[in-house]
């Protein structure tokens, strides 16, 4: 048996690996078949859940799905849609899917049917894989592409029928995940055997090891690229995974939720969206044992300062001192931003108890990523200090949207991806995002509202609001700004927080502010992996409160 | 080679058990290489501190991992210079009323 770290080098130089053929390269290069694979928190084929699936199981798994399918006459290059809820189903039949050479298209439990119909249609795909509560929304729908058996049966398939396992070329497409939704119809995002697996290549075979068996709990969306990229990631370098399904349930009780699951499984790290630290922020986290958790990565959106802070003061991590090794009180988070179309965040910055640069700081571009802050109407990188649009080149980015060459197009400037949004940067070199760019209001004179970078300035100022959401747009001619607050449980609803509300927005925008509310939680409209729907937001809320 | 930095490396790495036969100045750190693991990167930071009078945070440690043996002498001479003309510069400011 290699040992693992002689493995993770020759993973990272083998040419021929990528996003779809992780578990054959495993397997191809000496990796032991009862070392880890990955555990879930649903059983699979009589294996009950929380079971260790060894990496040898896991393969099987798969292999009796890539017969299933073959027999089901799913191909090479055909794209087939899975619409699941539970991690299992969604990463086992890719993972099947990818051994036949076909393209997955995986979709987000969440989306409501009438959206996943429409995407399923856009797809012009060959099949569509879902499970039971998923098939009752999409039956009747009049698709035009055959929807195969239920998922439950994939796993029924013999291991030993399963073709030779497809052989991917570098360019090949693996898979098709969408984007959040959050403004629009959920855009499918092609990723290609490369792009999908460049990050894992270059920066997390290249991370040096801890001094723990790393045990690694996902609480990431299963059907996202970011999902994928932490399966392979963990998988690669041999670490135990336990994949929770669909982020840990219902948002409103995933903190709970992945609480428990903290103090009954003990992971050495944690990984999510910036909805799980949001959702961690409505609890005491001092009366939680979170004493195994060293490390929280955090991707998509950037996290808010208010929610890293009281994070990075749990758990406990190794370190070498002038005693030798000791376990030391703290944790670190890793936070970045990243998309569907990124392919993996292009940014890192590390928090620890010591860290004080915050203020949406995403850090230094990693050693892969190309950036740069570009002006659209010149083309021309702006000045450090000066708000652009990032643009970025890198081997992690997709080749482009599904059936779409037109957006692939429009999202392209000078050869880089624009990803939407806006960050400046300072003399030192880190980098600040603002907002997305289509939530950015030009309030004339030359100031903007940047909303995002006021939610952040909000929540620091006023701690006992546990998150917020900033809608600005134009009702009856003029802009308006209405700040809507999630309190933290035992928070004041009547409290009057007008003053730093209006210090945090600063006075261009200040001057648009409307009113400041207190809302329900079922006020705040979220798309399928936890982001605020902005878009949607401004159009209900403007409209339904316009000026009389 | 005569390096002292170098040299005081490649003693280091042996008295924490590393081989060193497998390694030269162009050996990465990290697992591409001598596959120092995050606590071993600290080890060996924590010896050059010691033995050169300069820092490194617990960040830049892991961050050792990318480099060459060669890069991280350099990196530890640039510090030592920087280190020296700062105190240098601190010895021959007036001191303050």
């Amino acid at each position: 048996m290699r040992h693992p770290s002689r493995l993770r080098a020759a993973l990272a130089t083998d040419p021929e690996i990528g996003a779809g053929n992780v578990l054959a390269k495993l397997v191809e290069h000496g990796a032991a078949l009862d070392g880890p694979g990955i555990s879930f928190d649903v059983a699979v084929d009589g294996y009950p859940a929380w079971t260790p699936l060894t990496l040898g199981v896991l393969r099987e798994r798969v292999a009796a799905r890539a017969a299933w399918l073959h027999a089901a006459g799913i191909r090479a290059r055909d794209p087939v849609a899975i619409y699941v809820t539970s991690s299992a189903d969604c990463l086992l039949n890719f993972m099947a899917m990818t051994w036949l050479g076909a393209i997955p298209a995986l979709m987000n439990g969440n989306l409501p049917g009438d959206i996943a119909v429409e995407y399923i249609r856009r797809l012009r795909g060959a099949g569509v894989l879902a499970d039971a509560a998923h098939r009752g929304q999409i039956e009747d729908a009049g698709l035009d592409v055959p929807i195969l058996p239920d998922v439950s049966q994939a796993g029924t398939g013999d291991p030993a029928d399963a073709p030779a396992h497809y052989r991917h070329h570098d360019d090949d497409p693996v898979a098709i995940t969408h984007s959040s939704g959050t403004t629009r119809m959920p855009a499918a995002v092609v990723h290609s055997h490369a792009s999908l697996f460049a990050a894992t290549r270059e920066e997390h075979l290249a991370a040096p090891r801890t001094g723990d068996q790393e045990r690694m709990l996902c609480v990431l969306p299963a059907p996202h690229a970011a999902g994928i990229i932490s399966t392979q990631q963990a998988l690669c370098n041999r670490h135990e995974l336990l994949f929770l399904s669909a982020q840990g349930g219902r948002f409103e009780r995933s903190g709970a939720a992945v609480l428990d699951v903290i103090e009954r499984w003990h992971p050495t790290s944690v990984y999510g969206f910036a909805v799980t630290w949001a959702e961690l922020a409505r609890f005491d986290l001092s009366q939680r044992d979170l004493s195994s958790v060293g490390l929280w990565f955090n991707t998509g959106d950037c996290a808010h300062e208010a929610h890293v802070r009281r994070l990075v003061t749990c758990g406990s991590h190794l370190t070498y001192t002038r005693d030798g090794v000791t376990r030391v009180p703290g944790s670190k988070f890793i936070d970045g931003i990243g998309s569907t179309e990124m392919g993996h965040s292009a940014f890192r910055a590390v928090h620890r108890m010591t860290s004080d640069r915050y203020g949406r700081c995403v850090g230094k571009p990693y050693a892969f990523a190309e950036v740069a802050l570009l002006d659209t109407e010149s083309g021309e990188e702006v000045p450090d200090g000066q708000v652009g649009h990032l643009g970025l080149k890198s081997p992690t980015l997709a080749p482009g949207y599904w059936n779409d060459s037109a957006s692939t197009y429009r999202s392209r400037l000078r050869g880089y991806y624009l990803t939407g949004d806006l960050m400046y940067r300072d003399a030192e070199g880190y980098y600040y995002h603002v907002d997305r760019a289509v939530d950015a209001v030009d309030l004339g004179g030359g100031h903007w509202l940047y909303t995002a970078m006021s939610e952040e300035r909000i929540l620091m100022r006023c701690p006992d609001v546990r998150d917020c959401t900033v809608v600005a747009g134009r009702a009856a001619g003029q802009i308006v700004t209405d700040v809507l607050l999630l309190l933290a449980p035992g928070a004041d609803p009547g409290a009057d927080r007008a003053q730093a509300i209006a210090d945090a927005l600063g006075k261009p925008a200040a001057a648009t502010l409307r009113r400041v509310v207190a809302v329900p939680e079922d006020d705040i409209v979220v798309g399928p992996t936890g982001k605020v729907r902005k878009f949607l937001m401004r159009q209900r809320h403007l409209a339904a409160t316009a000026a009389p | 080679m005569d390096d002292p930095i170098q040299l005081f490396i490649f003693a280091s790495l042996r008295e924490m058990d590393y081989d060193v036969e497998q390694i030269d100045e162009n050996t990465q750190l990290g697992p591409r290489g001598a596959d120092l693991d995050s606590l071993g990167l600290a080890e060996l930071a924590i010896r050059v501190e010691d033995e050169f009078g300069v820092k490194f945070n617990e960040e830049e440690a892991e961050e050792l991992a990318g480099a060459t043996v060669a890069e991280f002498c350099a990196v530890v001479r640039e510090r030592m210079t920087a280190g020296a003309s700062a105190a240098s510069a601190a010895s021959a400011a007036p001191a303050a009323e």
